[in-house]
Formats: structure tokens, sequence, C-alpha cells
């Protein structure tokens, strides 16, 4: 026999042997698959927890595969027969690459598929989910090796999580690796897997150094897998240093009751589309005092929306509702304590700002049609609308949407993921459009079939406001409404520049 | 030509020994009867020899290669049975034979089907519902069919009923005479073995303490039984260091003896004058094995004096 054929021999004898375990495997895939495309949304909710079962499952398989010709033990059948050591290693790796990675893989991307996932995310999504379950599979295939039976390799696999989580406790280990760095270090650990297996297969040697290997094999690949992905920054764009701060305050008028200082902000060299935040530094705002040492101090606000320009619609449409553009301007107040406050009154020789301004550009994510269950997405988003209900004030929107996005990755990691959506009525018949806005929203985090990404889903209620007669503001009836989309858009981020202002202080 | 060889190997399980610089070979064509009492070794010799266990010293080489070096196809000349040996519990035996056949080129199917017959097994029975006897049977079919040149046997008979082991017996015999198999075979059934065998070696705390044609063996140790004269006890016999399993009771003791050539008796007349009567036989393979089994004659000796 070759060794290609003895490959063949061993896999077809495995997937015999295993095949009960394999068809409750399969299924287990295509219920959480199907979940996640809908079925038994809300009747079966520990589906939602599937990605648990497809993963635990898929690690018995690959342990059972091992053990069934086990490299280690001294009655192992295959050993005293003439096979070749790695045709039976090969017949292993290959039917848990192909059966069990390969059948989770493809329950992966279906439910990516339903979730609208596409282009750069999916291959991402795939990538990732591709390397984290081969990962799990191949950290449990040495200690199948080395254990004699499935519940040995249950009892090692959770002494070894815990031992690792308190030596990474213990020791305070905080490292976040960047993404590339975790993918390689995952490949790595596969092949130090591998190489560990094929040296097992080929010399069944299993002294205590041999146990040494696995477990430097499994901590790197824990580490790996659960270490917390850094976070790369946006994609540096040199356009953007166009962008300048301007702050003037004027004191003692400025101090209120509350005792802070209110200070004005214009943004310049914004152009019209665009939507800009501000992040002020910590310790951001250095004030100079006369006859006083000079004081670091923060805002209490964080991040703040400078401007929310007139969302993207079909040359001349007209808009019915005030424009939402609320300009470039903006203010905040600075926090002071009494002291600070005398010392203002005092006098103020300078005082200067530093922090970030980001930049988004204005994206349709989606359309819909004002109809129930209409559902539509791109870019990873996944839209469906509820019910919609009308009366004398308002339109009601019931949105539903998911979200999904490689594990390992904040949200604006990504290139081209959105940091808000703003939401518009647009009835392209009349060329008019209104703006809506969220309600009410609730958001929560879920799992896919396969572990690699992250699912947030979110269920909006929209809110359309019309005015009755006699009341200023659109007066839309029904049929408006119905004859309009709802049209999704992303704020995309471009980039961020960092500001520095020196602020301009009139005294009165 | 020997078809085993090993040379100095050692293995250790942490810190027990289980072979100590082992020296051993067994001729092509002999049916080599292991011996030795639990835990001397032998089970972890077989495993080392079909590749098992590594040695982590000394060399062994089998059918005239370095194990380590040998192909396939020559490992597919190496039968190899033992008693805690796991076959695949799910398969049923005929879909365990079609397994294994596509890996021998010198499968025989119809021997597969004679020892079937002759075992009495079923072929669609699965390997897990088999009796302790069926499983050593289904084992012995597998190892047998391929008609190996050399087979290693380590506890072959057990569970198996005395019509079955001693119809296996003669099988074994005509298949290694006619066939020119060589046969190592460790077995605690010395009945059997002493049937078989036409070599046989003793290991003992993981070293070779005898190994030799079974011949040899009959014609070496020699039980004799000493009668003494009313007024001289047995505990005045002068014990030799030579030997082995030394009783006594009364007036009478016996013990075996290492000796080539028939003038034992005259030699024993001459060292033993007060004895009335010496009968002097050839061993048994089990009088030889419990011998040499026991402590050494020579601390048996110190016993007695003091």
């Amino acid at each position: 026999m070759t060794w290609l054929a003895q490959v063949l021999h061993v896999a077809r004898k495995d997937l015999r042997q295993a095949r009960w375990l394999f068809v409750v495997y399969v299924a287990v895939v295509a219920l959480v698959t199907m979940h996640m495309l809908g079925w038994q949304r809300d009747k079966l909710p520990v589906l939602d927890f599937g990605l648990i079962f497809v993963m635990g499952m898929g690690m018995v398989l690959a342990a059972s595969l091992v053990q069934s010709d086990s490299p280690t033990r001294s009655d192992a059948f295959w050993a005293s027969r003439p096979f070749y050591p790695l045709s039976v290693l090969t017949a292993k790796v290959a039917l848990t690459v192909v059966l069990v990675l390969g059948v989770g893989l493809l329950g992966q991307f279906a439910a990516l598929r339903y979730l609208d996932v596409t282009g750069g995310v999916l291959a991402a999504v795939m990538r990732i989910s591709a390397l984290e379950y081969a990962g799990w599979l191949f950290i449990v295939m040495p200690i199948a090796a080395l254990s004699r039976d499935l519940r040995t390799v249950v009892v090692v696999l959770i002494v070894f999580l815990v031992s690792v989580l308190v030596v990474i406790g213990a020791l305070s280990i905080d490292v976040a690796l960047g993404e590339p760095q975790r993918e390689l270090l995952i490949v790595t650990c596969i092949f130090g897997a591998i190489g560990l297996l094929a040296y097992l297969y080929r010399t069944r040697d299993a002294r205590s150094r041999i146990w040494v290997a696995g477990f430097v094999i499994f901590g790197g690949s824990l580490f790996s897998l659960w270490s917390p992905g850094s976070s790369p920054r946006p994609p540096a764009d040199s356009s953007l240093r166009r962008l300048t701060l301007d702050a003037e305050v004027a004191y003692p008028d400025s101090l209120g009751r509350s005792g802070a200082m209110r200070i004005r902000f214009h943004v310049r060299g914004r152009a019209p589309d665009e939507r800009v935040t501000f992040t002020p530094s910590e310790k951001g705002v250095a004030l100079t005092y006369r006859g006083r040492p000079s004081e670091k101090l923060s805002f209490e606000r964080g991040t703040v929306d400078v401007t929310a320009p007139l969302l993207p619609t079909p040359p001349g449409t007209k808009w019915l509702d005030a424009s939402a553009d609320l300009g470039s301007t903006f203010e905040l107040d600075l926090p002071l304590s009494v002291q600070q406050r005398d010392a203002v009154r005092a006098g103020l020789s300078s005082m200067t700002i530093d922090g970030s301004l980001a930049v988004d550009s204005a994206h349709i994510a989606v359309t819909l049609p004002l109809e129930p269950n209409a559902t539509s997405g791109s870019d990873a988003r996944h839209f469906v609308v509820g019910k919609t209900v009308y009366d004398a004030h308002d339109v009601l929107i019931e949105l539903n949407s998911s979200f999904v996005r490689p594990s390992q990755q904040g949200e604006s990691r990504i290139v081209g993921a959105s940091t808000a959506t703003s939401y518009a009525l647009v009835n392209k018949a009349a060329g008019e459009a209104v703006t809506i806005r969220s309600h009410n929203s609730s958001s929560g985090g879920g799992m896919l079939v396969l572990s690699g990404a992250q699912l947030s889903s979110n269920h909006a209620t929209l809110r359309a406001g019309r005015a009755p007669a006699g009341i200023s503001g659109p007066q839309l009836s029904d049929s408006w409404f119905r004859a309009s989309e709802l049209t999704i858009v992303d704020w995309v981020r471009r980039g961020e520049v960092r500001v520095h202002a020196s602020v301009a202080i009139s005294k009165h | 030509m020997a078809v085993v060889e090993v040379s100095r190997v050692t293995y250790r399980y942490g810190k027990i020994t289980a072979l100590s610089d082992l020296d051993f070979t067994v001729p092509q064509g002999a049916l080599y009867a292991l011996l030795g009492p639990n835990g001397s070794g032998k089970t972890t010799l077989l495993q080392i020899l079909i590749g098992l266990r590594r040695t982590q010293s000394g060399r062994v080489s089998l059918i005239g290669r370095e194990s380590s070096t040998l192909t396939l196809k020559e490992r597919s000349a190496i039968g190899y049975i033992a008693e805690g040996q796991s076959l695949p519990k799910w398969m049923r035996l005929e879909q365990l034979e079609a397994y294994l056949a596509p890996l021998y080129d010198t499968w025989d199917a119809a021997l597969a089907r004679d020892l079937r017959e002759r075992f009495n097994l079923d072929p669609r029975r699965t390997i897990g519902t088999l009796s302790r006897g069926e499983h050593m049977k289904a084992a012995l079919l597998c190892a047998l069919a391929p008609r190996p040149k050399l087979l290693l046997m380590d506890e072959p008979f057990t569970g198996m009923d005395a019509l079955v082991k001693d119809d296996l017996v003669r099988g074994l015999l005509e298949s290694a005479g006619s066939e020119g198999w060589s046969v190592l075979l460790c077995s605690h059934d010395i009945g059997e073995l002493e049937l078989l065998a036409d070599w046989v070696g003793f290991l003992d705390a993981g070293r070779m303490r005898l190994s030799e044609p079974m011949e040899s063996v009959r014609d070496r140790f020699k039980v004799v039984e000493l009668t003494m004269s009313d007024d001289v006890s047995a505990a005045a016999i002068p014990v030799s260091s030579d030997w082995l399993s030394f009783e006594r009771a009364g007036s009478r003791a016996s013990f075996v003896v290492s000796h080539t050539g028939d003038d034992l008796g005259t030699l024993l007349r001459a060292q033993l004058p007060h004895a009335t009567r010496i009968d002097v036989r050839a061993a048994t393979l089990r009088e030889v094995f419990i011998a040499l089994a026991k402590r050494p004659a020579s601390r048996v000796t110190r016993e007695v004096a003091a």
C-alpha cells in the first residue's frame, strides 16, 4: 500500500468509526446555523450560545480521531501493524481540517452571508474564524495524543486552562498583540502542535519533556487565542491638517453659577459634508494665572459632536424639517474649584487647549422601503424593518439591525466601519426628505457559529415627527410615508488630527 | 542467522529498570519460549521488538535489519499478539480482516477463513462483544493470516479453553515447521511451551539468565532426590552453591542442578556418603523455571549453613 493509499485507508476507517459523532456534529452545526438565519430565534435562546456546542463538539471529535489510533498507548493496535506513522497522522489531520473545521466554516459562511457580510470583512472574519477554530482543535489533538481517554483530555484541558489563566493573572500579563502578530502566533502554535504530533507518531516517545513541549504550545495557543487585540489608529489623512480649532472665553462673565468656565470653540477648514467630533486630551487645558502657578485641567465631557451635516440625498431634495447642521461652533464647560475661580477672577494671562478632531464621511448603508419585514444589508450590517405605527403626531418605525465585525478589533479599528448612524426618510417622488431620530434602542452582543466574529444586534424605534394641521412643522400624510424610503447613513471614520488652540481671552 | 538480535538494551520506567543491558538472540526458524516471573520485563521486551516502545539504549535487529530502519514490507513480515492488545472494538471481525488485508501482500484469506472456522468465530460479531478468549482468537487470526516470518506472542493462550489451545499449539507447530516461521513466545503456560518450544530463554529482573536450545536445557538440568540414612539429618547435607531450589523434609531432600554428562549420580554418591538413595532425573521446564525464579542458590546455601 502506498503512503497516500494508507492515508485514505485510515481516513475511511476513522470516518466509519466516528460516523455518529460526525452526524451529531453536522446536525449541531446545521441547527446553530439555521438559528443564526432566524430559525426559532426566540424559542430556543440556548442556541444563541451555539458556538460553544459547535466548537466543543469539534474538539471532542478531533480528540477522538487521535485517540482511535493513539501514538503513545503501548497497546495501540495500529502501531504493531505495517502503517506509515505519518500516514495515520495525516488521515487524522485531514479529517479534522476537512470535516470538523470545514463543516464549521461552512456554517459560519452561511450565517455571515445571511447577515450581509461581504468582501473584506467576510474574508477577515473567515480567516480569523478558521485560525481560531484550528487553534483550538490543534490544542486538543496533542493533549489527546498524550492522554489515555477522552475524560482525561477534558480534565487536562480544564487544568491547563485554569493554570494558564492563573499564571496570566498572577504575573499580571497584559500584552495586547496586533492582529497580524496574533494570527502569526496562532499559525506558529498550530504548526508546533502538528510538529509535536508528528514527533509522537514517529517516535512514540511520551517522556516528560514532551509534556513540557505540549504545555508550551498550549500556553502559546491560549495566549494568542485570548490576547486582546491592540488598537491600531485610524489611517493618517494629511488632508485633515487643514482643520484648526479656535477657542475663546470671556471672563468673569463666563463663570456661571455652576462654577464652570464656558469656552466657545470654532472648527475651521471643514467641508460641508464632513462630520467632526472633538475629543479633548486628558489634562489638556493649561491655565496660566497672573501671579500664581499655572495648572492643567480636564473637561468633564469626552467626545463632543461638533457638527452634524445634512445627510446625502438625491440632488434637489428638499429637507422639510429644520436643518440638522449644527455648524462648526460648539461650547464646552470647564469645571473649576472655588480656588480656581478666584484665581481666574484675579487674572488669567493665557490658556491653551489640546485635543483631537476626528472626521467622518457620510456613507449610505442601505435604503429600505417602509414596509414590515423589509430587509436589506451591506458592509456586514443587516437591517429588518419591524412594524410601523402611524399616529397623529409621529410615525414610529421599529428597526432591527445586526452588525458583524472580526473579533479582536474594535468598531473604530476597521477601515470603513461606521462610528455613528443617522436616519432619514426620503420621498423621491415628492423630492422631499425628513430626518428621523432614534427614539429608544436596545442592543446586545451575540455569537455566530464559530469564534472569530462579534455580532452586535440592535433594536431601535425611530420616530419621525409630523405636525398636525395648524401647527408648524412638516405636515405629512400616511401616504407620504408609505411612498418614502428609510435611508440609513453610516458615518465612516476618515481620520484624526491633533489640534492645539490658544484661547483668546477677553475681559469684561 | 538470528531473526531477533538484542544487544545491550536498557529500558527504564522512571526510576524502575525493566530491561538492563540485555543481550539475546532468536535463531531463524526457532520456536523460542521466553520465560520469566511477573515484572521480569518480557512484555516490555516484546513491545520494544514490535516498535511499541523505543529503546533508551542498545540495538535491536529483526530479520537481519536494525529495527528502526525496517521497511514497511519488512515490518509486514512480523506478526504480534499480546494479551492486552486493543483491537478496534467497534469493528465486526470481517471488517477488521478487510481493514488489515490491504496492508499485507501476503495476507492469506483462505487461512483467515480456516482459522475463523477452527476458532468458531462469527465474522459478523463486533470485536467489543467477544469474550476474552474469543478476543485472543481474533487477535491470533489477524496475526497469523499474513503468514508472518516472525511471530511475537505475549501470553497468546490467555482465556482459551483447553481444546482450542491444544488445536492452536498443534497448528502453530505445523505452520512453524512447514513455513519456516520463527516464533518468540511468552507465556505462563509452561506445559504448552514445553511441547512447542525448541529454544528457551529465562528473563529475570530485566536480565537474561538463560538462553539455549530446549534439548540442551533438558540435558543440563536434573532433579536430584536424596534420602539420607536415619542417623544423619538433612540439615547436615553440605549444600553446594550450584544446587537450585534446594528443599528438605526430614531425611529427604531435593534440588535442581545443572550438569552435563551421565556421571552426576556417581559424583553425588562420592560427595554425599551418608545418602542411602540418590535418584537423578531430567527436570521439567516447570521445575527449571521455578528453580531459576527462586532466590539464587548461594543465598539458600548461606541460610542453610547458618
